[in-house]
């Protein structure tokens, strides 16, 4: 590794970097402590230092000072070197933010054993920080997410009410129509006693038309109702509770959300039997679930001049499965090895933040089901996902299933 | 004439749409605009049966729904609401309202049925009580 040395005696600069390089590390040479300071603020600054006590102007304990002040995620390892051998002068050094602290004349494999110690410490705490900045990275998608709920919730909300507002006037639109549809057939029925002269052309065209209208009525009415039905549906989809939920239904919503990613050269076929029973679950977690199958398919189908994409549904035993199969070039094994692990992604810096799949598969597992990927033998990806069939999970009946 | 029916619904609109309907049926109907207005009507008229909205000013259904059981037992009670929630059926049921009828969008058919069902029963109690015009004081509901 890179290692800083600070020290004004040439000679003892020069052994210490011969010492170094001979095992192996590249040396960054500061004639005094103003040098080394200098160095050390850079940002691609050693990780290690050794630093003489005594040196002109800024001394060794002034530089382990300053950095000490600094605050830096990646805090160098300083080592004091200085012949004062005294305990006192240890303390100092080590109260001031030394690290280690060796005194002259040093034994070299002492140093190495040294330095050994602080590049492991260095490798430690850089492990560290990746892992605090990918948790800060993974905390950042579920605050997304959690503000993405929320705008569903809100939204949800929302819908409610509108369903609410447009149901009180649908509702004596409606029920006028159907008051005049009677009273329409009653006046008929009157005027098959006392016809009225048919030579009027507009009464002609009243009576022709009127039934007519009141028809279209009716269909505008049902549309609203179907509308104010959706509405009330999509209100409901937020809260986390499962329930019953048809994958037929649940899939063409989600083929209605998928639309913008859908490619007109790929094939879209889907095959679920009108037999595959319910299933519980988060209706809105599933849906998540699915679209992110379906773009992750298309995406891998990018460069594809054709082909389709097929997705089909099956039992096996008390579990219902769906798979989302692709033409895109498969998957290589070592991708198939860490595709559900978080943060893993093959697309480019910025596309993907490699956690779809991995927050897909959690969905799946505290549904009591999973999500794995394979390649079809005729080539191409497979993911298929398992839920519990309702009545199953109704029963609390344990799942039983080989993962392929 | 089937029977007496009061409507009561703050919107207007949805007061004479069912105002129409049920006159055309047949019924003799008034209607109200809330809770308060509906006692108004029912001191000074003789209903048989109520068709009342839940979510109203001044006097909301279910409190209407309280007063008309504690001052006028024989009156039916047919709720109706735009409004579906739980909570608004188990306070019809608690109040004995006869029914719920969530407003129907493209047929009047069950808030129709409930009418028809409430004009029913109490056909049958008028028949009785004719029935047991003829008899005395304290022998009716006996046999001789």
């Amino acid at each position: 590794m890179r290692i800083l040395i600070a020290d004004d005696d040439i000679i003892s600069r020069s052994v210490l970097t011969l010492l170094l390089q001979k095992t192996g590390h590249t040396v960054v040479s500061a004639m005094d402590g103003h040098e080394a300071w200098q160095v050390l603020q850079r940002s691609d600054a050693p990780r290690l230092a050794i630093l003489d006590w005594m040196m002109p102007g800024m001394d060794g304990l002034q530089v382990v000072q300053r950095v000490r002040r600094r605050t830096t995620d990646q805090p160098p390892y300083l080592i004091m070197l200085t012949t004062k051998g005294d305990g006192e002068s240890l303390v100092r050094a080590l109260d001031a933010g030394a690290d280690d602290y060796l005194s002259k004349p040093y034994n070299p494999e002492e140093l190495r054993a040294r330095i050994a110690v602080g590049e492991r410490l260095v490798r430690m705490q850089e492990t560290l920080a990746t892992h605090a900045r990918e948790m800060e990275a993974l905390a950042q998608a579920r605050t997304r997410q959690l503000l993405h709920a929320d705008r569903m919730a809100t939204l949800g909300a929302l819908a409610a009410g509108i369903a609410h507002e447009i149901n009180n006037p649908a509702f004596f639109i409606a029920g006028n129509a159907q008051t005049l549809q009677r009273s329409w057939d009653l006046l008929v029925q009157h005027l098959e006693a006392t016809p009225l002269p048919k030579t009027d052309p507009q009464m002609a065209f009243v009576l022709e038309e009127a039934p007519r209208m009141l028809a279209g009525i009716f269909k505008g009415v049902d549309r609203i109702s179907r509308i104010v039905k959706g509405l009330k549906g999509y209100a409901h989809r937020g809260s986390g509770e499962k329930s019953a939920c048809h994958m037929q239904e649940i899939l063409s919503d989600v083929m209605e959300f998928c639309q913008n990613v859908l490619k007109p050269q790929i094939r879209v076929c889907i095959q679920l039997p009108d037999t595959l029973p319910p299933v519980l679950a988060n209706r809105q977690q599933i849906e998540q679930v699915l679209i992110n199958l379906i773009r992750n398919a298309m995406d891998a189908m990018a460069d594809c001049e054709g082909g389709s994409l097929k997705i089909s549904g099956h039992t096996e035993g008390p579990l219902v499965c769906i798979a989302v199969a692709d033409q895109g070039p498969g998957l290589p094994p070592e991708v198939l090895a860490r595709i559900f692990a978080p943060f893993f992604t093959t697309k480019k810096a910025g596309e993907g933040t490699g956690l779809g799949l991995a927050i897909s598969r959690s969905i799946m597992e505290e549904h009591g089901g999973d999500l794995f990927a394979c390649n079809a033998p005729a080539g191409g990806a497979v993911f298929t996902l398992r839920l519990p069939a309702f009545h199953a999970a109704h029963a609390l009946t344990p799942i039983k299933g080989d993962t392929p | 004439m089937k029977g007496r029916l009061l409507i009561v619904d703050d919107e207007p609109e949805i007061r004479d749409m069912l105002y129409r309907h049920f006159r055309l049926l047949g019924y003799e109907v008034s209607t109200a605009g809330n809770g308060l207005e509906a006692l108004a009507v029912l001191r000074e008229k003789r209903m048989d049966a109520v068709i009342s909205d839940i979510q109203m000013p001044e006097m909301d259904g279910v409190s209407l729904l309280r007063e008309i059981r504690r001052q006028y037992p024989m009156i039916r009670v047919i709720m109706i609401t735009g409004h579906v929630t739980l909570e608004n059926a188990l306070a019809c049921m608690r109040n004995q309202a006869d029914t719920c009828v969530f407003k129907p969008l493209t047929d009047m058919g069950e808030l129709e049925d409930a009418v028809h069902t409430a004009m029913a029963a109490l056909a049958r109690w008028n028949r009785k009580f004719r029935e047991l015009k003829g008899l005395k004081p304290g022998e009716a509901g006996e046999l001789p």
